[in-house]
């Protein structure tokens, strides 16, 4: 058995956008099978971690599971002047590199 | 010839006449529906979006939404230069453009908050375009009531505390002037200028969900005492209020559909709530679920607690499933009572920006690009200048986002990136002037990103207090009158 790993964007969308003094950003699954792996997989540790350097205080995430979604709540990073210039002009952009995040996927070989 | 859009509801009687408990039947019923288009999601949008619509479908109302914290911010910063400005001013070229249809399709209706600061001042300019194309008559709905900015002492005095909702700070931590101050009011005063009937409702803050909830109160009969119903329509507002990112605008699949006549969204919304997503069918474009999930998600929060000034919406129970090409149905949305009271876009001056840009060449371009960053910071240390608040940025090399990112090798040229904020203008006047001279007195291989040797221009800076407002102190007014009266 080996580990190999699989781009977010081969399994779902992302995108982010500015709410309050936070960034939101959605995960939407192509289907049911790959919202049950993100659930299992996309981990609040895993996202927080491909992110560090937004410095958010808090991370939560939601399940929507009707639409096969997840929804992430980076808290605060609007809160200090300089972070806030920094994510003005890219709080649309961080969905985009959300797609980039390798997740570990077991394959029988 | 006009094409009615094939909807998909047929599919959804079917199942309704099936559900156990539902005494009528299906069959012969006349739905309550209306079809809402969208024509504009911020004030620099296309302004030819609307005719577009309007030359293809036929539609009940036709929405321009506007109003961001962004754009607030924007208006506020004009009107405090200027107390005329502070509106919407694109709007007038997207009425201009309407003006000869208003007249001949006299069906649909304008719903919009281009109002912004000064919904005064925006009516009276919409006006004049109005009379002077060939409908001096028609009826214009105003909302006022929002603007708290000269009511906050006398508020105060009454005992709105207008506390930090996200920090719980006091209003008196805020040490900086406050140059204004809305309540985001929902639909019902929408509705109230639709009963009264206007044909454009015009209003300064009323939020983007509630510019579909007004039209619902207005034409479905019992909605008010209907939460689910509420949240349904300012599920709907939601979904289109950012224009065409639901129909793939900024989208994942930009690669797999042409989008350069990109169609706006149309909302199809029937009076058990359920609506369907779709665009006019000659347009560029796609609505799929995906397109529509992402844009159920767009700035939300707490999904299961989406709070709109109209309904709190549980997001959670919301169905979304593709029927057919380009027609998405969303449907169970729940509500549940809205707080008691408005929430408040505050806005206040923190000081002066500026950002100096340079496109940085060679392979040793980070280090250059770090150097040139050094310079610039220890001159203005020397001239006495120190920033708090301060960003260099180096675009190219991928990280600018995250440090995961980006390719391995070494970029040969990246842009460089300096901006600055401070409360003291000439601070900020002092760093526009040392970013002329900085590509011929540093490394070599620095050119003005803009291409030309200038000061950048310095701009003035707010920021948003998040508050809110007892419903009970603060009342919506709605006036009719006609575009003459208005004039």
């Amino acid at each position: 058995m080996i580990q190999k790993t699989i781009l977010l964007g081969d399994l779902a969308t992302a995108l982010s956008s500015r709410w309050n003094n936070h960034l939101n950003l959605g995960v939407v699954a192509f289907t049911e099978t790959n919202y049950q792996f993100l659930v299992r997989e996309l981990t609040v540790a895993h996202i927080r971690e491909y992110f560090a350097s937004l410095n958010a205080t808090r991370v939560d995430r939601f399940e929507l599971p009707n639409v096969w979604a997840l929804n992430f709540l980076f808290y605060d990073i609007f809160s200090d002047p300089a972070r806030a210039l920094w994510i003005e002009n890219k709080s649309m952009l961080l969905g985009t590199a959300a797609v980039q995040i390798q997740l570990p996927c077991l394959n029988h070989s | 010839m006009k094409l009615k859009i094939q909807h998909c509801h047929e599919a959804i009687d079917v199942r309704k006449s099936i559900d156990i408990g539902n005494p009528f039947p299906v069959a012969g019923r006349i739905h309550a529906m209306f079809r809402i288009a969208h024509a504009a999601g911020f004030p620099a949008d296309r302004p030819e979006t609307a005719r577009q619509i309007l030359d293809q479908v036929e539609i009940d109302y036709l929405i321009f939404q506007f109003l961001s914290e962004a754009t607030m911010a924007d208006l506020a910063i004009q009107r405090a230069a200027d107390p005329a400005r502070g509106h919407v001013s694109e709007f007038q070229a997207m009425i201009q453009s309407l003006c000869p249809l208003i007249f001949l399709q006299p069906q649909w209706k304008i719903i919009t908050n281009a109002g912004g600061m000064n919904p005064r001042t925006c009516v009276e300019s919409v006006s004049a375009i109005l009379s002077e194309n060939g409908s001096p008559n028609l009826a214009i709905g105003v909302i006022f009531g929002d603007d708290l900015f000269g009511r906050l002492e006398e508020l105060i005095a009454a005992g709105c505390s207008f506390d930090n909702i996200n920090t719980g700070e006091p209003l008196d931590q805020l040490k900086r002037p406050i140059v204004a101050a809305n309540a985001i009011f929902g639909g019902e005063p929408i509705a109230k200028a639709l009963d009264d009937g206007a044909r454009l409702v015009l209003s300064g803050l009323v939020g983007g969900e509630s510019l579909a909830v007004g039209p619902s109160l207005h034409s479905i009969h019992g909605t008010s005492n209907n939460l689910n119903l509420i949240a349904s329509a300012a599920v709907v507002g939601h979904l289109i209020q950012g224009g065409a990112c639901v129909t793939c605008g900024k989208g994942t699949s930009w690669s797999d559909f042409n989008l350069t006549n990109i169609g706006y969204p149309i909302a199809e919304f029937d009076e058990d709530g359920t609506a369907v997503i779709t665009k006019p069918p000659g347009m560029d474009g796609v609505v799929t679920r995906q397109t529509v999930v992402e844009q159920l998600l767009n700035g939300i929060g707490d999904p299961a607690h989406f709070q709109t000034p109209d309904v709190e919406v549980d997001l959670t129970t919301v169905q979304v499933t593709e029927c057919r090409p380009n027609q998405v149905r969303v449907q169970n949305a729940t509500g549940r009572m809205a707080p008691a009271t408005y929430p408040v876009s505050m806005i206040y001056h923190t000081g002066f920006a500026a950002t100096g840009e340079f496109l940085v060449w060679g392979n040793d371009c980070i280090q250059k690009a770090q150097a040139v960053a050094e310079i610039l910071f220890a001159r203005l240390k020397a001239a006495g200048w120190v920033f708090e608040t301060k960003l260099v940025e180096m675009l190219g090399p991928g990280t600018s986002i995250s440090k995961n990112n980006g390719p391995r090798g070494k970029p040969c040229e990246m842009v460089l990136r300096v901006t600055v904020q401070s409360p003291i203008r000439e601070a900020v006047e002092r760093f526009a002037r040392e970013i002329p001279p900085l590509p011929l007195t540093g490394p070599t291989g620095i050119a003005p990103w803009n291409g030309k040797i200038a000061r950048p221009p310095i701009h003035p800076v707010v920021a948003v207090w998040p508050t809110q407002v007892p419903k009970d102190a603060v009342e919506p007014i709605v006036e009719v009158r006609t575009a003459q009266e208005w004039e």
